[in-house]
């Protein structure tokens, strides 16, 4: 028992010693302020310091791992060897995480028709927007009072697009800047299927399907749908340039 | 249109599961679409064939499709106006707006040819996830556009959502150039990100999406860069659909965007031509005063560090930093476990007195051990892939500095450890303000002017005021005149809090000369009858209108003035603040 309570005293006595060292050692801060001129990083005064504010947590959780201070080498073909050498890991599959447990959903199936065309929508979308080049094919009216019910869960068929229809689900419901509300649309595989947002009177989507990305732009119920080479096919002339710059 | 019904299934049990929902994969999504030009060799390498196989054609762009979403090219994304397509880059958010930089002929306008503003086009942003970040009525601003060397426009759009990375986190503002000099970038890898046409010479046209892409400007044709995939390290080019998109070089740690995509010259031509960027970074600020340049991210203040990104990225090996010609710093190099932080010395200019004053600071280089010193060369486990740089300023490494602004400009070289020919001067900048309040006599604000108490009263006869330091007066020397009502105009220089920029801002200054007459600083006279005691003030004040040029922003700056007596060798420096917020 006396022995035991001689050993307590003395870690005790350690502790107590290490923090008086510590509390009277001059900060290192105090001996930088003495400095004539600066100290470079070799000299013994360097002072230790943890990474600054902000720095890399991961940086500090490495290091703690232990020394793995890479050994010194002076040139290329040798700093590749000891990279190999040090990341053994590396060339070595790594393993397969664990499954999840998977849990199921319930979907609603939803009947409703977010937009048809309407060549004649072009003539009013006209009141909305500059320059329209886009022919009345692509022109639609969108039913905007059928986003009023969509919310997460739901399953429902986009109108056709390249003559192909597509069955999306709602992952997400998400408010935004401008008072925006957007959803996220994922397919039966929940890959993402592109999106809709409505900002005011506008209604945005972009919708990523077999034929295409397409987009989606409806101002008060009218609007248009088209593809990228589409839209991007009024650029191409004005783009290719015939002559060098002067 | 009616609603509808709803038809709830809950036997509709699929394999489907809450995460595959939640997490749907973005690269698959990219998978479906398919925006940049390559050589045909460059085909054959990725896919392993020639072929428009649709097998080949993903296997070749889907390599470049998932290299386009690399954290880097966060910023970049797709901007439909009007009816329009094209690709844009995020230049940074303020307050409900959001600024996206593209080619001219992306957006419309009404005086395009002509440095102009056109609002009204509807426009939408996207990020490269298809992530909605901007829509509504644009705002477009034109450097006026003739050709490719000014095919640039800054768009700004209500902000719906500001762009985040894969962690959650705000996308930092890109690097722009604005450094006039081009030759650092001639024959340097470029790189291309964008949303177009696939495709390549012998194939053309193969499909359609984002991807990346390497290309080399061999030729600036007066501001429009020619990209030629001739080689097997430049082998991309802009196609149709990439206009606007943003060119890139790393440089320092630093992905610095440097031209805007204008024009291509047809598959066979596997050419693109680019805006560049760098003449046009006045007018940038002009139109978005806040954004991010190479000299803005590279100018250390009291309060923001410098911080380049992993220099090593593009390095063989480790690369260590030695203090340049005019620091005071490291010479040696050294291969230690890294701990600590390097003491720099820097000469600025205290623009109060204009006088070359020492400045401490500290300085820091990451390896995947942690941050330590700048001339350790050692990296650790994983490689030596990071070698970041942090340069900052410490108050209490520098208590014997008196208040004012610090200014200057001090070079780091990087060295290569491993690849000896690696070696690239890093030029810094200094713009520090040191605060402090003793025998301050007083500060000057928007709204707010300073007087100092009269100093005629602690001397025989008058006295009257110079500039002095690096404060410029347009009033001369010492005269004696009863021209009343006049003030001397002050030319102070400031920095912007935000921006980290010198300006200079002008103030009124003027001095009481009795109790009814405000002279100019430089002026003695005193008025017979007064009391001696009841003159001699001097008055400081800021006037928007003096400084139409200002650009709106909070400027702060400390500058001198000297007291000095007309019948007496009275002599006595003032010191003044000037905190300023124009347009706040």
């Amino acid at each position: 028992m006396k022995r035991r309570l001689i050993g307590g005293a003395l870690v005790i006595a350690v502790v107590i010693a290490a923090y008086l060292s510590l509390r009277v050692s001059p900060s290192p801060l105090e001996g930088a302020v003495e400095m004539a001129v600066p100290k470079t990083a070799r000299s013994p005064g360097t002072v230790q310091v943890s990474p600054p504010s902000g720095g890399d947590q991961d940086e500090v959780a490495v290091r703690d791992a232990g020394p793995m201070m890479a050994p010194r080498s002076d040139t290329i073909e040798a700093y590749l060897r000891d990279v190999e050498a040090m990341n053994p890991e590396l060339a070595v599959p790594s393993s397969p995480l664990p499954q999840e447990k998977e849990e199921v959903v319930v979907l609603y199936d939803l009947d409703l028709t977010l937009w048809r065309a309407s060549a004649a929508a072009k003539s009013v979308f006209a009141n909305y927007a500059l320059n329209v080049q886009l022919d009345e094919s692509h022109f639609v009216e969108f039913d905007e009072s059928t986003l009023d019910i969509l919310e997460p869960g739901q399953r429902f068929s986009l109108p056709p697009l390249n003559g192909l229809s597509q069955s999306v689900i709602v992952k997400t419901q998400e408010s935004l800047r401008q008072d925006a509300i957007n959803w996220d649309l994922v397919d039966d595989r929940g890959v993402s299927v592109g999106s809709i947002t409505r900002i005011g009177d506008a209604v945005e989507g972009i919708f990523f399907v077999s034929g295409g990305t397409y987009h989606l732009r409806a101002v008060n119920g009218v609007g248009w749908v088209a593809d990228d080479a589409t839209l991007t096919a009024f650029l191409e002339n004005e783009a290719k340039a015939s002559e060098l710059p002067q | 249109m009616e609603i509808h019904n709803i038809h709830r299934n809950p036997r509709w049990l699929t394999g489907l599961t809450l995460k595959t929902l939640l997490f749907g994969t973005l690269i698959s999504t990219a998978s479906t679409s398919l925006a940049i030009g390559i050589t045909d060799e460059k085909f054959t390498d990725l896919a392993g064939e020639l072929s428009a196989d649709e097998t080949a054609v993903n296997l070749a762009y889907g390599q470049l499709n998932e290299a386009s979403l690399a954290s880097h090219f966060n910023p970049v994304g797709m901007l439909l106006a009007g009816n329009l397509r094209c690709t844009a880059t995020w230049l940074g958010s303020e307050e409900d707006s959001a600024y996206i930089v593209t080619a001219a002929h992306c957006v419309y306008g009404d005086n395009k040819s002509e440095e102009s503003r056109y609002i009204g086009e509807r426009a939408t942003f996207r990020t490269g996830d298809g992530r909605i970040l901007a829509h509504g009525i644009a705002t477009t601003n034109f450097a006026g556009y003739t050709q490719c060397s000014n095919d640039i426009a800054v768009v700004e759009l209500p902000l719906i959502a500001n762009p985040i990375d894969s962690n959650g986190q705000l996308v930092p503002k890109p690097v722009f150039a604005d450094q006039p000099e081009f030759t650092g970038f001639q024959y340097q890898p470029m790189t291309l990100a964008g949303y177009g046409y696939w495709g390549t010479p012998t194939l053309g046209n193969l499909g359609w999406g984002r991807a990346f892409g390497q290309g080399g400007i061999p030729l600036d044709f007066g501001g429009c860069l020619l990209n030629q995939a001739d080689s097997e390290e430049a082998w991309a080019f802009g196609a149709p659909g990439d206009s606007g998109s943003a060119s890139w070089h790393w440089r320092d740690g630093q992905f610095i965007a440097t031209g805007i995509a204008s024009r291509w010259l047809g598959w066979a031509g596997r050419s693109s031509l680019h805006t560049r960027i760098a003449p046009h970074h006045q007018w940038l600020k002009r139109v978005y005063p806040q954004i991010n340049t190479v000299t803005r991210s590279r100018t250390l203040t009291e309060s923001s560090p410098i911080e380049l990104g992993s220099v090593e990225r593009s390095v063989k090996g480790s690369v260590y930093y030695n203090a340049g010609d005019n620091t005071l710093g490291p010479r040696d190099s050294q291969w230690d476990y890294p701990s600590g932080f390097t003491y720099l010395g820097v000469y600025l200019t205290d623009q109060s007195e204009r006088t070359s004053r020492l400045v401490i600071l500290r300085a820091q280089r990451l390896t995947h051990c942690g941050w330590g010193e700048i001339n350790n060369g050692v990296y650790c486990r994983g490689g030596a892939n990071k070698g970041d740089l942090k340069v900052w300023f410490e108050h209490e490494d520098n208590a014997g500095l008196v208040p004012g602004l610090y200014q200057g400009t001090f070079t780091l070289e990087a060295k290569g450890w491993h690849d000896e020919s690696y070696q690239s001067s890093i030029a810094l900048k200094a713009n520090i303000l040191v605060e402090g309040n003793r025998g301050i006599e007083g500060t000057v604000t928007e709204t707010k002017a300073t007087r100092t108490i009269p100093y005629d009263s602690t001397v025989r006869g008058t006295i009257y005021y110079q500039a002095h330091g690096s404060t410029k007066s347009d009033t001369g020397g010492p005269v004696w005149n009863g021209e009343g009502g006049r003030w001397s105009t002050l030319d102070v220089l400031v920095r912007n809090r935000d921006t980290k920029e010198a300006h200079s801002v002008k103030l009124r200054a003027s001095r009481l000369a009795s109790g009814c007459m405000w002279v100019t600083m430089n002026n003695a006279v005193s008025c017979q009858g007064d009391e001696q005691g009841s003159y001699g003030q001097l008055d400081i004040s800021y006037h928007e209108s003096d400084n139409p040029d200002l650009p709106d922003g909070r400027y702060e700056s400390y500058f001198n003035l000297k007291a000095i007596g007309w019948h007496t060798n009275f002599h006595k420096v003032l010191t003044f603040r000037v905190d300023v917020n124009k347009g706040g």
